[in-house]
């Protein structure tokens, strides 16, 4: 386990070599000169000439980009044009919230999800597993701004039983009670992806069900909650565990809008500011660690699948 | 065991109809068809694994121990599988779960069906891995399924079965999977615990040579009905169906040289095709006319039942 760990951590090397240079890469692409772009159609030739050689831009693309990837090394993603401040204290000013509202929409995500669609698949064809299949085909279609709005409407001001925009940091007043604000948007992020994940509990748990073992589980006698379980479940999982992968990337792109729908102060919003302010070295930054954790969610995903799954050879 | 005019049908098409037969402690019955007659399902229906399909049980008893147990109720049934009787299948690379060790695999029948302990277990399993002849037990505890070759697993198969010490065992055609040397041995293995443990044997086969070398009495399936059955010894000195006269003389480099793809013309019928009077008529040699208006009765001579019109003249 140990040695396909360090395999696998020694695999994305490479890949994130090649993602470094997309991303370095990127600011690039802007057409034209992105110093003039960057400070906009008032700035006089002076300034763009001194924010040009600030940035470095009249290097050779490939000393700006070792120089680049040193300062990475050294935890320097650069300065953020807009605050002049440095690009990874931005993302950390956003962090508290991005987190917390990424793993309270994982567990919305686990608990809702798993536990409904094994249900319905055991209630293969009853009433149960309709109106669950239903609730998830509804849940998976509709759009996360609308949904967010919904709840907005109906749990805060409606009801007023939750606060419908903004967070407060836990460690201000209020403390870990201040995740109430999360509680919404978590939900709106979750609802689709776990339905996803009811629907491939589900349909997974169904495919194993017609498998050669389940039929030698209940030739054994055992209880049928004993077979699904033990044998349909555990199986089932093997599918469920590689589609995090996918949920993962979904869930970026819909933190965007959800984070805008309840004006969070995540990372969400930071990219969409610094996309208008047009603050290159902030969106680099951000898109950077989105793939670095975009990778580590795979590679978390590989060991629960080598787990799960004993013919995963640890070649 | 006793079965009595089993019939099954997936939706309204009928597949297996009035199957009747019975098993003695100590003794071993072979079913023998071609493939899709039936078999499976009829032993599928005996341990009552058939739910979850839209496969139905018609009509039929099968009396156990004296009970009626398509009549029990879903718990005690379960108790009786794995305990009383036990099966081992036809896919021995896909019939273990692939997750779980072979140990945990075998201990999951003994914690089922015994009070017994997790330790006491592990070491009952590690015996019946010996019993079934697998080299260094211990440690095969410990594979994945797919660390063992077919016939291994096939044994693995054969060692959960065993675990309870079923008075009845029904091997669905444990030994098609497997290449010839194996199937040898795996028949071999199956006759030995029977003959050690008592327990009565139901070996299915498309094989009437495997039958004949281990089975007590059989019974000839085609398309879902039996149409022969008596003791071995009686259905090769004197087959009466026109059917099993084909199986036997197919045997290869067995009693005589017909080529064998000429011993029974034509393919079995598909489960859909309706086939009016004896099933068997478009592709019987001694067919006449009546053979394909008139589905035959089954007849008693002696101990000895067939469904034909025209059976074979006894030879001896
Ligand atoms: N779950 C099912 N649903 C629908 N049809 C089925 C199902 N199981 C079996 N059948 C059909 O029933 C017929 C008999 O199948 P069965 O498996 O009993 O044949 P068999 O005699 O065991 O053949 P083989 O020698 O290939 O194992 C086949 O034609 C098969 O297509
Ligand atoms: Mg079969």
């Amino acid at each position: 386990m140990l040695a396909f760990t360090i395999k696998r951590i020694l695999a994305t090397v490479p890949t994130l070599i090649a993602a470094s240079m997309l991303i370095f890469l990127f600011i690039h692409l802007i057409p034209g000169d992105p110093a003039a772009i960057l400070l906009g159609d008032t700035a006089t030739p002076e300034e763009i000439a001194v924010l040009t050689k600030q940035m470095g831009l009249d290097q050779p693309v490939y000393v700006q980009y070792l120089k680049w990837l040193t300062n990475l090394l050294q935890g320097d993603l650069g300065t953020s044009i807009f605050f002049q401040v440095p690009v990874l204290s931005v993302i950390a000013d956003g962090a508290e919230t991005s987190g917390f509202l990424a793993l309270m929409t994982m567990i919305w995500i686990i608990v809702l999800g798993i536990p409904i669609g094994a249900i319905a698949a055991t209630k293969h064809g009853t009433w149960i597993d309709q109106i669950t299949s239903g609730a998830a085909m509804f849940a998976a279609s509709v759009p996360t701004f609308w949904l967010g709005l919904y709840l907005i409407l109906i749990f805060a001001v409606g009801l007023g039983w939750l606060p419908s925009s903004g967070y407060p940091s836990i460690f201000e007043e209020g403390g870990l009670a201040n995740l109430r604000y999360l509680l919404l948007p978590s939900l709106t992020l979750a609802a689709p992806n776990a339905a996803l994940i009811i629907r491939l509990v589900r349909a997974s748990m169904l495919d194993v069900q017609r498998e050669d073992y389940v039929r030698t589980a209940r030739s054994k006698g055992l209880h049928p909650v004993r077979v699904a379980y033990k044998h349909v479940f555990r199986n089932a999982l093997i599918a469920v565990a590689a589609a995090f992968g996918f949920t993962f990337a979904a869930l970026v792109s819909e933190a965007v809008v959800t984070e805008t729908v309840f004006s969070l102060p995540g990372i969400g919003r930071t990219v969409v500011q610094s996309i208008l302010r047009r603050d290159y070295p902030v969106i680099q930054g951000v898109i950077l660690v989105i793939v670095v954790l975009y990778m580590v969610v795979n590679l978390l995903v590989d060991l629960a699948y080598s787990w799960l799954d004993p013919r995963v050879s640890l070649k | 065991m006793d079965v009595q005019n089993l019939s099954i049908s997936v939706g309204n098409n009928p597949i297996v109809r009035n199957v009747s037969f019975s098993i003695e402690a100590g003794k071993t019955l072979g079913i023998v068809g071609e493939s899709g007659c039936g078999k499976s399902l009829t032993s599928l229906a005996i341990m009552g694994l058939l739910e979850g399909t839209q496969v139905r049980l018609t009509s039929g008893r099968v009396i156990f121990e004296g009970t009626d147990i398509l009549k029990v109720s879903v718990s005690e049934r379960r108790a009786l599988l794995g305990s009383r009787m036990a099966m081992i299948f036809q896919e021995p690379m896909t019939s273990l779960n692939p997750v779980y060790r072979i140990g945990d695999q075998i201990v999951e029948m003994i914690l089922q069906h015994e009070p017994v302990g997790r330790t006491a277990a592990m070491q009952r399993a590690a015996d019946l891995l010996r019993r079934v002849r697998i080299p260094d037990p211990e440690s095969r505890l410990k594979s994945f399924p797919h660390q063992l070759s077919g016939g291994m697993r096939q044994r693995v198969m054969i060692a959960i079965a065993l675990a309870s010490n079923p008075v009845l065992l029904i091997a669905d055609e444990p030994t098609t999977a497997l290449d010839v040397t194996v199937q040898a041995q795996i028949l071999d293995l199956l006759e030995e615990l029977k003959t050690e443990s008592g327990m009565g044997v139901i070996l299915i086969s498309h094989d009437l040579g495997v039958i004949a070398q281990t089975c007590h009495s059989v019974a000839v399936m085609y398309r879902g009905q039996i149409v022969e059955a008596c003791s071995t010894v009686e259905l090769f000195a004197n087959p009466l169906h026109p059917y099993t006269g084909g199986l036997i003389v197919s045997i290869p480099d067995a009693y005589s040289n017909v080529d064998e793809l000429n011993a029974i013309p034509g393919r079995v019928p598909t489960i859909d095709e309706r086939i009016s009077g004896c099933a068997f008529h478009p592709r019987c040699h001694c067919a006449k006319d009546n053979c394909s208006t008139q589905a035959p009765q089954t007849i008693q001579r002696a101990d000895h039942l067939y469904q034909c019109h025209y059976p074979l003249e006894a030879s001896s």
